[in-house]
């Protein structure tokens, strides 16, 4: 704060120049003034208009338009092979890629600035059988079965698919898409090869999906016992949604956003390695599609404060 | 020819307008009254609030301004006494207790600038309530504390806690009611049926299954009946408030057919309260109504489950407006008058008071507030006085008056502006002073009893110092009443400065004011017994390094605070206290007089140097100046002085009542003044000025 | 403030020092003060407003438990069973043999600075849970089918200073996604948020251990969390 410390003038002194110009000069301190200087309350936030919290916003649909779960609608079908995992780029019935495109004005994120992403679609998980009493299936443990014997191998029906969010920072050519910061690809591989996927740590900008819900239904469960493996109810079609956010940390250039399906993913640990991490891993012996409608994709820029 | 006197045998205050009357003083400054002798001494300075000369400014010379200082009261006697310091963003209690010297930070607070008034601080029981209309409230308990190496955040947590709740509990978690299956014949399989989240306790009601049959378990317990009873709950907190009424939850069974002569004791999981809450209070409904009854308080904010076994139910709940949400976050001042927390509504709403419930701070009724005629602007204190609290306002005086609910306001004045807060302190005999815009005035009087309120100007006699003031700045004057000195002093920035550099003081005793220059009050408060504390209005902001910082006292020490010179504190100089005496005209300004002494009536100091000046005409420079003279008896020996008397040898001496004879050589004049210039002790009780007239009088006026 | 002409210098006219105090006091508090009206048009920029004048940010994405738990980021780690006693192909997380029913909290953080205002909560993440047992026969025998609905959720809230903003019974499904918004007016001061979680307690039929290999069963767990708070000042 510029404080001016200057005793008044008092009867008696002599009237000089030099302190009159040094009273003055007082008043000419180069960048001394600052925000304390100011009294309280002086200004209102409406006097301050030309740095809106909200820098920008964009809306972009996600699939294929239209309410009715009917089609057009878009499937794709699980992961066969460790080899080559399903990247499935949400696009619409046609096969044209449904993408926020901000390559004509990409969105440049100041440090600081925050980024906002969320997504909403309608989904429809389905299959055929019962691919999660397979025995190669995951998720499958023993629980002793009525009337005794031998136990019975019921699933914990935790299958899934995954929806994540991509970004380009590269250029407007969006030919570089990469996952979003915290977010992984599910290429890391476990076991020797025998397991692909990723820590769930790395699952920042994921939505995951029910494949199916399996449950004993009935009087299947009875006293701690089970009189069969349970049976599957219908989930239908549902909403799912998911929220991203990113405060940048250095100068950063935004020219793409999109969403990327990949499954069929079943939760895990890393039972033989420290510090055994909880995973979720491909589980290719399980079957089954996804089936979706649409939705919105929704980016907002902010200032951070 | 033959001389005249003026004799001034008792000498008055200040006052700066013209004419003077002749007791009258044009400046008396750094001077407080001796209180034996109710003469104007010099016996005045300041000193460190700790005083260990290898201490330093410990543990406050880090802190530049500070901002506020409470000393909090808790038991009779200063036996506990706290002292709060708010300096930088955060507000300290000085821990001195169990030997220690140390700060310690109980809260982050938002400082005020320059301009913004600092924090309010109001006393309610043990407690303090701080207020600064930027944070939420807090009310403050600190006691008792560990040694400061001991205190965890959670110790903090239990002494500091915003006031009041800011939102009723959540509604208690019902578990659900598994009622025990239909068994025809055989025994009865309590664990059959119940699920997660559910609970089946249950009491018999038969007469020959329990021993108070009615008394255990709820609801009806006839085969098929439906039971519907709903639950809320509240918190307490540790000043026994209540909070809103939460929610309610539904607890539900039926019996089934075949199945009756079973009650059961619903379940719940109580929320948790913020801090300070010590107990939850749980009501209920009997079955299938809609009014709450009181079932039991959960004396502490620990167990979450709650088994409802007791039939019977107390008192009616309170209904939703005995308590809401807190409603003044952004309070700035506050009061406690009629056993009732007073609170501004802050800028939001700055022309309505909220009022808690009677003995219950954190407690506030819906419909408690009253607001306030709009012309009288936003209110800028609270001061209960009487039997009335006094509402000051940026353009007037309302007096609020009545008991809870059912309080009253009226206008006293529309045309005083009290700016400043934190100077606003009742002195006895006088009553409520105050800094207004144009002065200082004092508020007294009442509405009892046919009485009236008058504000009258108290700061006539030193106007012309108290418009030197910075208005901009006026919010961050202060003023107390010192109990032992008998004085209101006032400490507020002026020509210009951002902080309170200019001290004025009011002594009782002789309805007179002085000046105090170069102390360097920021924040000021009294002790119990008395004496005022203030914080440094610089500190650590002060070039140079290790200035001076941290707490001190006006005491009758004869230096200015001090320094550390090497590593060690040093005590500063004595002040400069000056004594300078109305302009006499003698009667006539138009004669011209000689004046040839003035003799200074004092009680001997022993060999002081006092600089005596004299002046004529007001003109500014002195015509000449004198120290010649030292305060003995001038015709009796010397009294026996410090630093050469001999013990055992020289006696104790008791201070005596002497003519000082200065003479005086000046020219004719119309006017004489004179001015006693010292850094050494004196008491000066009056004084006379033998003067000479031949009559002649002053020339025409001078032409261009 | 803005202050008019204290005194009005004129030729011929006296000296006086008084005078002069008068206008350049009047100058000086002026700048201990300046106010709206006496800045030029423009002058205080957005630009010059320091950090968090008007609004703040924070972004938890993922959101850590602790600073301790750099591997199990955006996890509830309130209950994590140790590797030794879960199945290889299941999460560490929530087992019947470690939880306390009851709401959990499964992150906290204390928000400054706050100076008083709108405080907005958006928060997602995932979720698994067991829900083979969701129907228990063991009760009812003559109801059709028989037994009882023994639902599963993960209820979710959030709180605001110890008090419930908001409240969701939350997801049923054993996989499943979840996000919870929102906002209350929170009063200047630090603020300490905190992000619940409430598994489903055991009920009389659950599994908890697998056959097999006696691993505990893991009956729910709560990760990608990500959250983000938005403060506005009044």
């Amino acid at each position: 704060m510029s404080r001016i410390e200057r005793p008044r003038v008092e009867p008696g002194q002599t009237t000089s120049a030099t302190d009159l110009n040094n009273t003055y000069d007082d008043y000419s301190q180069t960048g001394a003034l600052d925000q304390l200087n100011t009294r309280d309350a002086a200004f209102d936030l409406v006097h301050l208009t030309n740095a809106p919290i909200l820098i920008k916003s964009q809306v972009s649909q996600l699939g294929n338009t239209g309410m009715l779960h009917t089609a057009p609608t878009t499937s794709f079908a699980h992961t066969t092979s460790l080899g080559s995992p399903v990247k499935h780029i949400v696009q619409d019935s046609g096969g044209t890629q449904t993408i926020m495109n901000l390559s004509s004005s990409p969105w440049t994120l100041a440090v600081g600035d925050v980024l906002r992403v969320f997504w909403d679609l309608s989904v429809y998980p389905d299959t055929t059988g019962t691919p999660w009493n397979g025995a190669s299936a995951k998720g499958r443990y023993a629980v002793p079965t009525t009337g005794g014997g031998a136990n019975t191998n019921i699933t914990d029906g935790l299958h899934c698919w995954a929806a994540y969010l991509e970004w380009d920072i590269t250029s407007g050519s969006l030919s570089n898409f990469a996952p979003v910061p915290g977010q992984g690809t599910f290429e890391q591989v476990y076991d020797s090869g025998a397991n692909k996927g990723d820590q769930v740590k790395n699952t920042t900008a994921t939505t995951l999906i029910s494949a199916w819900s399996v449950f004993g239904v009935g009087g299947v469960v009875n006293n701690g016992k089970v009189s069969s493996q349970g049976s599957r109810q219908e989930q239908g079609w549902f909403g799912t949604h998911g929220m991203y956010a990113h405060q940048a940390a250095s100068g950063t250039t935004v020219y793409g956003l999109r969403l990327v399906f990949t499954g069929m993913l079943h939760p895990a640990h890393a039972s033989a390695q420290s510090p055994y991490e909880n995973l979720l891993l491909y589980d290719i012996n399980a079957s089954g599609t996804l089936t979706y409608k649409g939705g919105r994709l929704t980016a907002v820029q902010m200032r951070g404060d | 020819m033959k001389g005249s006197t003026v004799q001034v045998r008792i000498l008055g205050g200040m006052q700066q307008t013209l004419p003077q009357e002749i007791e009258h003083a044009t400046l008396i400054e750094n001077m407080t009254l001796d209180e034996d002798t109710q003469a104007f001494s010099s016996r005045v300075g300041y000193e460190r609030y700790r005083p260990d000369p290898a201490d330093q400014f410990n543990p406050f010379g880090a802190l530049g301004r500070i901002d506020s200082v409470y000393v909090l009261q808790q038991l009779p006697g200063g036996a506990r006494q706290s002292v709060l310091i708010e300096a930088g963003n955060t507000l300290y209690l000085y821990l001195e207790t169990g030997q220690q010297n140390v700060l310690v930070g109980l809260a982050s607070r938002t400082a005020p600038t320059a301009t913004d008034t600092p924090s309010v601080f109001t006393q309610w029981q043990d407690r303090v309530i701080v207020t600064n209309g930027l944070d939420a409230p807090i009310i403050i308990r600190p006691w008792p504390l560990a040694a400061s190496t001991d205190i965890t955040s959670a110790m903090k947590d239990a002494i500091v806690r915003p006031l009041g709740f800011y939102g009723p509990p959540a509604a208690p978690e019902m578990l659900q009611i598994a009622t025990i299956a239909a068994v025809t014949g055989g025994s009865i399989n309590s664990s059959a049926g119940f699920t997660g989240n559910s609970t089946t306790n249950w009491y018999p009601v038969r007469p020959q299954a329990i021993a108070y049959p009615g008394r255990f378990g709820l609801g009806q317990s006839s085969a098929e009946s439906d039971n519907r009873i709903r639950f809320r709950v509240s918190y307490l907190s540790d000043t026994g408030s209540e909070s809103p009424l939460s929610t309610d939850s539904l607890a539900t069974w039926r019996i089934e057919t075949n199945n009756s002569g079973f009650r059961y004791a619903p379940s719940m999981r109580l929320p948790l309260g913020p801090r300070g809450t010590v107990a939850r209070r749980v009501y209920r409904t009997l079955n299938d109504e809609q009014s709450y009854l009181f079932v039991d308080d959960v004396r502490n904010n620990a167990e979450q489950l709650y088994h409802t076994s007791v039939s019977g139910t107390g008192a009616t709940a309170p209904d939703d407006l005995a308590s809401v949400p807190f409603p003044a976050p952004n309070a700035r001042v506050c009061a406690v008058f009629k056993d009732c927390v007073f609170l501004d509504g802050g800028r939001d709403q700055s022309t309505t008071i909220f009022f808690s419930n009677p003995g219950r701070p954190d407690q506030y009724g819906g419909l408690d507030y009253i607001t306030l005629d709009g012309r009288g602007g936003e209110v800028t204190g609270l001061y209960a006085y009487n039997n009335n609290l006094i509402v000051l306002r940026s353009a007037g005086i309302d007096v609020l008056t009545g008991a809870y609910p059912s309080f009253t306001v009226q206008t006293v004045t529309s045309q005083v502006a009290c700016r400043a807060p934190n100077s606003i302190d009742s002195v006895p005999g006088i009553g409520v002073v105050f800094l207004a815009e144009d002065g200082v005035y004092v508020l007294r009087g009442g509405l009892d009893g046919g009485a009236q309120f008058e504000v009258v100007s108290l700061g006539v006699g030193i106007r012309k110092e108290l418009q030197r003031m910075t208005l901009e700045c006026a919010s961050r004057a202060v003023g107390r009443y010192a109990p032992l000195e008998r004085a209101y002093h006032l400490y507020l920035p002026v020509d210009g400065n951002d902080r309170p550099n200019l001290g004025c003081v009011f002594h009782l005793d002789k309805q007179a004011w002085s000046l105090r220059t170069g102390f360097p009050v920021g924040a000021i408060d009294r002790l119990h017994d008395g004496t005022l504390v203030f914080g440094h209005n610089t500190g650590a902001e002060a070039a140079g390094s290790n200035p001076p910082a941290g707490l001190f006292v006006l005491s009758a020490i004869r230096s200015m605070g001090g320094a550390i010179v090497g590593d060690n504190y040093e005590p500063g100089a004595a002040p400069v206290s000056v004594y300078e005496s109305c302009w006499h005209d003698m009667g006539d300004a138009q004669v011209k007089k000689q004046v040839q002494y003035v003799t200074l009536w004092c009680q001997t100091r022993g060999d002081v140097t006092i600089d005596f000046r004299y002046y004529k005409d007001f003109e500014n420079a002195e015509v000449a100046s004198d120290n010649r003279f030292i305060y003995q008896p001038p015709d009796r020996a010397n009294q026996p002085v410090l630093g050469s008397a001999v013990v055992g040898t020289d006696k104790w001496q008791d201070a005596r009542l002497v003519p000082i004879r200065l003479p005086t050589a000046l020219q004719s004049c119309s006017w004489f003044k004179f001015r006693i210039d010292t850094t050494d002790d004196i008491l000066l009780v009056g004084y006379e000025v033998e003067y000479a007239s031949r009559g002649s009088v002053v020339i025409e006026g001078k032409q261009r | 403030m803005k202050r008019w002409t204290q005194h009005d210098a004129r030729t011929d006219h006296l000296v006086e020092a008084d005078q002069f105090n008068r206008q350049n006091r009047a100058a000086r508090g002026s700048i201990a003060g300046l106010d709206r009206n006496q800045y030029p048009s423009g002058c205080v920029t957005d630009a010059m407003l320091t950090s968090a004048a008007r609004h703040k940010v924070w972004v938890f994405a993922p959101w850590a438990a602790d600073a301790s738990h750099t591997h199990s980021q955006g996890e509830q780690t309130a209950y994590r069973a140790p590797t030794a006693d879960t199945l290889p192909e299941q999460f560490r997380a929530l087992t019947y043999q470690q939880y306390q029913p009851g709401w959990t909290t499964a992150f906290e953080e204390t928000l400054t600075p706050f100076k008083g205002g709108s405080l907005l909560t958006d928060w997602c993440g995932n979720i698994a849970q067991q829900i083979f047992c969701t129907w228990s026969a063991n009760s009812l025998g003559s109801s059709s089918p028989p037994g009882r609905p023994n639902d599963r959720n993960i209820g979710l809230r959030v709180l605001y200073n110890g008090l419930v903003v908001c409240e969701r019974v939350g997801p049923a499904k054993p996989i499943d996604s979840f996000r919870v918004t929102c906002e209350s007016q929170v009063p200047a001061g630090p603020v300490q948020v905190a992000l619940q979680f409430r598994a489903t307690s055991i009920g009389p039929d659950d599994f908890v251990v697998d056959q097999g290999a006696n691993d505990h069963l893991m009956q729910a767990h709560l990760f990608s969390n990500r959250a983000v708070f938005v403060g506005r000042w009044r």
